[in-house]
């Protein structure tokens, strides 16, 4: 303490001293733009020849661990094949990831944190939280690899969606039910639906609706919704179970349906389940052996994909030996595979955009309306197609139905074959 | 209660606060300063730095409207979440569009100078409707009660679809504009080439000064005193002559209104709000604040929301803990969240007063330890110097006989 | 009918669990003039504890439960000691604020722990056991609750009326100054109370969690406890037996609004605040509850 300054000069030196430490933190955060040649917008970094990409899912929370985290995981080991060969024409790929909790505000503010910082999003899980964001990348022209199955978000201009939609999810699960009841002699099965009180939901309740018109056999009894932040469904089971539905379609997350299920089991009442591919989780086997038995005898899931282990498919064989290489702890998960498709078509996108020198944001749209279709190795139905504008971009209309059998590596067994139902090979959105 | 110092204070002026704030060089310095750092962050913290800002400015003027009725009028009370959506879906309904999405609602489209001021009007309505009888009740049972009226409101929110859009959401919210020009797409002005957040911040940091400027005046009026007194001892103040009712009912009528503004406020900033936003955790955040920042202080106010709602994204942006589905463990919303816990909990033990309450004793000591060194003078230069602010530790020296004396 | 009879007994059932959260409350109410606001928290710590003893260390339902009990029990007790020691004489704002604190605090710990995994239910029985009387199925978890809570609320009943720690807390309750100047150790009282409300709060969340035949539960468990809140205040806050029978009809309006809401014109999610109204209508009408004291104030 030898100086002796002023208490006023003390002042003004330590605000001094603060400004700079203030500017010093906030410099070295910027980004310093690199050399030339290639256009380059936001996230990218000519210089290190490093491209960010975000992701926005849930991290923690009731979806995390039976989707999103998979999911990402399939995104994170795809790229890090893809930098550990050189990167997409020497661009390495970095992910900047954000934890969504599956909340459309949380969402919003997320993108709001980072939207600077990144030249495309490379996931952006839910359909509620995916909508939040939807006019913010309109805004930004952002494109972003939405992994959603709403219908609306396919025709929206920079989403990028694979795989079919629920709505025709639902339209085919109920074609294979009325093939089963007819299998049965029940001439007018008595269906119902429950669905998430969102988007998501929504999106199957319109799929319910069309089939019963594409379907004319089908009974409708009832139908009931769900909120994310009820812990009881006594409600809605009671009125499934009163109108005697004998096919409950479930539009759900698996949390909710093993607890619809749980609820409906303890009443007495075992219609057949028909899970959307989100309500269900590898998860819901390791409840209770009692549980797992239900499951296995009353639950179809409508999903697609190729069978987990089949390297008839050169995807399948590609992304196993990468899992084997960067994710050994990796069981087989359907949510992995997704995320893995949907990298492929990330990276076709960003290596159409540095072929054509612009990894702008404009670069990157014009790049992914000249994509034609994407070759993913059959990891996920035929090859995925997109078009110049968003009406011509044809996600695939095929499902199987899968029924549950622990012996199998993905406990997926498929009952129905690959299929596109009448009322989804006519769907109009 | 202050009467002591009353007597070395002139009689407040309506430039008070005024000279409040500038009165000494040090805090025009620490002014100064303040003002160039967010100059630096408005200018080169880039846009997420300024977005953060933004709603940690929206946070401020609601934490004011808590720290009005909690605070000074010390009525407890839960329910901020409630009257903040209440003033979102006004502003909504008034100024928003035509709908974004098949569900969404429409609005009116009105302009911003009618949809803002309305929004807090309506709030501000609607706790004068509930107040009389929500005021009857004291202590726990009004916290309670409060609370509730976070989950009716949530249930309102849920089923009024044709206005907040059921469980979906909104996203229908105006964006502040004058006449053509509309923050939401933003043109360049006078040369001016600047986003929808700095936009944002240029019109939030005026509106603060002016909600922290109002209260700041009304807490040194009759009415405030009168808020002071009935949180001290409703008795006695009632003995004073002070008329409880409208007291309290003053103090909720403000703090809605304030609520209804930032609400509308952080809807057009989000530019999406569901019936789950206005939940009981967010008003809890709030609450939070003004314990943090410090109970009955402006600066308290806007320091409290700074933290809670600026702290975790800055600690998110230093990278400390890396956010990714391949890491377990500690994420930095978990670690902010175990900050705030712990530091409410430390600082109702310790310092009440919060971080205001803390600067005080910091300047307090130093001006002990300067006093002492030039020779045992006592403090007196200081002691002005914090007139102005209220003493919270008073608040229960009946049952502490060890709490500090005030600075004389 | 038996539809009725089947919401009836889960109204029964679900009450039980809020009459032992709304317990946990009035114990530590009725010893230290507290409201506990994290005992939402204290349930999810509890029934997080016991299903991670359950499942991932595989022990039998009732060490984990012990376990469970054990550590919200010392929990409460620890932070009695080292925060609301301190907090004496404070305005109950403050101390209201101090509790929801230590809920904050609580939550985020669990839900770093849980992490992105979802927890199962622990639970003495399989999810789907179920016993079938006159066509209706009773699961086997929800009688459990129903039984255990009966054996909770006796066992209570006894300690309070017949052992010493009991007499010291009815003493303390009554007439703190009174009870200190007979020589009873105040600090051990409020020590028991809270450790009590603690270990009940555990076997309400476990109850709770897998009554319902949920098989998972999240951390929005402690949630449920806010419930109770309606409960105490229909019963009386310093009563007992008003806990219990608060809570139980609290249990029964959720039920019986949940299930008859699906026709429509109560709008959604009404049985969430169904017990709201009703506390609000108490707090208008009769404040002290149905057992509670009367006061001269008016609060």
């Amino acid at each position: 303490m030898a100086l002796h300054l002023s208490r006023r000069a003390r002042g003004y030196l330590l605000g001094v001293l603060t400004v700079l430490v203030v500017l010093g933190t906030f410099l070295s955060a910027c980004s310093t733009p690199g050399g030339g040649g290639i256009k380059a917008g936001p996230g990218v970094d000519t210089a290190k020849k490093t491209i960010d990409l975000g992701v926005l899912t849930p991290l923690s929370g009731p979806v995390a661990a039976p989707i999103g985290i998979p999911l990402t995981k399939g995104i994170e080991t795809y790229f890090k094949a893809v930098n550990d060969s050189g990167g997409i024409d020497g661009y390495k790929i970095t992910l900047v990831e954000k934890d969504s909790k599956y909340d459309p505000q949380t969402q919003v503010q997320m993108y709001n944190q980072i939207h600077n910082q990144v030249l495309m999003l490379a996931e952006s899980l839910g359909s509620p939280t995916t909508q939040a964001i939807v006019s913010l990348s309109e805004r930004d022209k952002m494109l972003v690899s939405a992994a959603s199955l709403d219908s609306i978000l396919a025709r929206q201009q920079y989403m990028i969606l694979i795989g079919t939609p629920y709505r025709l999810q639902v339209e085919n699960g109920l074609e294979y039910a009325t093939k089963v009841a007819t299998q049965l002699g029940v001439t007018n099965p008595k269906i119902g639906i429950i669905s998430q009180d969102d988007a998501y939901g929504q999106d199957g309740v319109t799929g319910y609706n069309e089939a019963l018109t594409c379907y004319p056999t089908l009974n409708n009894v009832a139908q009931a919704t769900y909120e994310l932040t009820d812990t009881t469904y006594t409600a809605q089971v009671t009125k499934m179970k009163q109108a005697g539905a004998q096919f409950v379609v479930l539009t759900a997350i698996p949390t909710v349906a093993a607890g619809i299920i749980g609820t409906a089991a303890q009443a007495g009442y075992f219609p057949q389940w028909i899970l959307n591919s989100p309500a269900w989780a590898n998860g819901l086997l390791a409840v209770s052996p009692q549980f797992t038995g239900l499951l296995e005898k009353s639950v179809w899931v409508v999903a697609q994909g190729a069978t987990w282990g089949d390297r008839s498919q050169p995807g399948m064989a590609e992304m196993l030996d990468n899992i084997a290489k960067y994710a050994p702890d990796q069981k087989p998960d359907g949510y992995f595979q997704f995320g893995y498709a949907e990298a492929k078509v990330t990276y076709a996108i960003l290596k159409k955009a540095i072929a054509n020198g612009d990894l702008t944001r404009d670069g990157l749209l014009k790049a992914f309306n000249s994509l034609g279709s994407v070759d993913l190795g059959g990891l996920f139905g035929a090859n995925a197609q997109y078009g110049s504008s968003p009406n011509q971009r044809v996600p695939t209309r095929d499902n199987s139905v899968y029924g549950i059998d622990t012996t199998i590596p993905n406990n997926f067994k498929n009952l129905s074959g690959d299929f596109v139902g009448t009322c989804a090979a006519k769907s109009n959105f | 209660m202050s009467a002591p110092t009353a007597t070395t204070t002139p009689p407040p002026t309506p430039g008070a606060a005024r000279r409040g704030l500038l009165r000494s060089s040090r805090n025009r310095a620490l002014l100064l300063i303040g003002i160039i750092l967010l100059a630096l962050i408005f200018l080169f913290g880039g846009d997420g730095s300024v977005s953060v800002l933004d709603y940690a400015m929206v946070a401020a003027i609601a934490a004011l409207g808590l720290n009005v009725l909690s605070g000074y009028a010390g009525q407890v009370s839960l329910g901020i979440a409630f009257f903040m959506g209440v003033g979102a879906y006004t502003a909504g309904w008034l100024g928003g569009g035509p709908p974004l999405f098949p569900g969404d609602p429409s609005g009116l489209g009105l302009s911003f100078l009618i949809w803002l001021p309305a929004a807090g009007i309506v709030s501000a309505l609607i706790g004068a409707l509930i107040g009389p009888t929500a005021l009857r009740l004291k202590g726990f049972y009004l916290g309670i009660v409060t609370l509730a009226l976070v989950f009716i409101g949530q249930y309102l929110f849920l089923n009024l679809k044709p206005i907040t859009g059921g469980t979906q959401g909104r996203y229908n919210f105006p964006a502040p504009g004058f006449g053509d020009f509309s923050f939401a797409s933003p043109t360049t002005v006078l040369g001016l080439d600047l986003t929808t957040n700095q936009w944002f911040f240029l019109l939030l940091l005026p509106l603060l000064a002016l909600a922290a400027v109002f209260v700041a005046n009304v807490a040194r009026t009759r009415a405030g005193r009168a808020w002071q007194a009935v949180r001290d001892n409703e008795v006695a103040a009632s003995i004073m002559g002070v008329n409880l009712f409208e007291a309290k009912m003053g103090a909720f009528i403000l703090s809605s209104f304030l609520a209804g503004i930032s609400g509308a406020l952080y809807a057009s900033l989000s530019g999406i709000a569901t019936p789950g936003t206005w939940n009981l955790v967010f008003s809890i955040e709030f609450v939070a604040a003004i314990l943090i920042g410090g109970v009955a202080s402006v600066w308290g106010s806007i320091l409290g929301a700074a933290f809670v709602f600026a702290v975790p994204t800055a600690l998110d942006s230093l990278q400390l803990l890396p956010q990714s589905a391949n890491s377990t463990g500690l994420s930095s919303g978990d670690l902010s969240a175990i900050l705030y816990g712990l530091l409410i909990i430390v600082f109702l033990l310790y310092e009440p007063a919060g971080i205001i309450g803390l600067i005080r004793r910091f300047r307090a000591a130093i001006q002990r330890f300067e006093a002492r060194r030039k020779g045992g003078e006592p403090a007196t230069t200081a002691s002005s110097e914090h007139t102005f602010q209220l003493d919270v530790e008073r608040l229960d020296l009946a049952q502490r006989p060890d709490a500090p004396q005030p600075p004389v | 009918m038996t539809t009725f009879i089947q919401l009836v007994f889960s109204g029964l059932a679900l009450g039980c669990d809020y009459a032992l959260i709304a317990l946990g409350f009035t114990i530590i109410f009725k010893a230290s003039e507290v409201i506990n606001f994290a005992q939402g928290e204290f349930l999810l710590v509890g029934t997080f504890v016991v299903s991670t003893a359950m499942f991932t260390w595989r022990l039998g339902f009732f060490p984990a439960l012990l376990i469970g009990m054990a550590l919200t029990a010392l929990i409460g007790v620890i932070f009695e000691r080292v925060v609301l020691r301190r907090m004496i004489g404070r305005p109950p704002f403050t101390i209201i604020m101090v509790t929801i604190g230590l809920d904050v605090l609580l939550l985020t710990a669990v839900t770093i722990l849980v992490g992105g995994n979802t927890p199962a239910s622990p639970a003495p029985f399989d999810i789907l056991s179920a016993v079938t009387i006159g066509g209706v199925k009773f699961g086997s978890n929800t009688i459990a609750s129903i039984v255990v809570t009966a054996l909770i609320c006796a066992g209570l009943f006894a300690f309070l009326r017949y052992t010493r720690y009991g007499l010291a807390m009815r003493a303390t309750a009554i007439d703190q100054e009174a009870a200190r100047a007979m020589g009873i150790r105040i600090s051990t009282v409020y020590a028991l109370a809270w450790g009590i409300s603690g270990a009940i709060a555990t076997i309400g969340g476990v109850f709770l969690s897998a009554s319902a035949g949920n098989p998972a539960f999240d951390v929005g468990l402690g949630q449920a406890a806010l419930v109770a809140f309606p409960a105490i205040i229909l019963g009386g806050l310093d009563s007992i037996p008003g806990a219990v029978v608060g809570g139980i009809i609290i249990g029964l309006i959720y039920e019986l609004t949940q299930g008859y809401e699906t026709s429509g014109f109560l709008g959604t999610n009404f049985h969430l605040i169904a017990p709201y109204l009703v506390m609000i209508l108490v707090l208008l009408i009769r404040p002290y509850g149905l057992f509670g004291t009367r006061k001269v104030e008016r609060i």
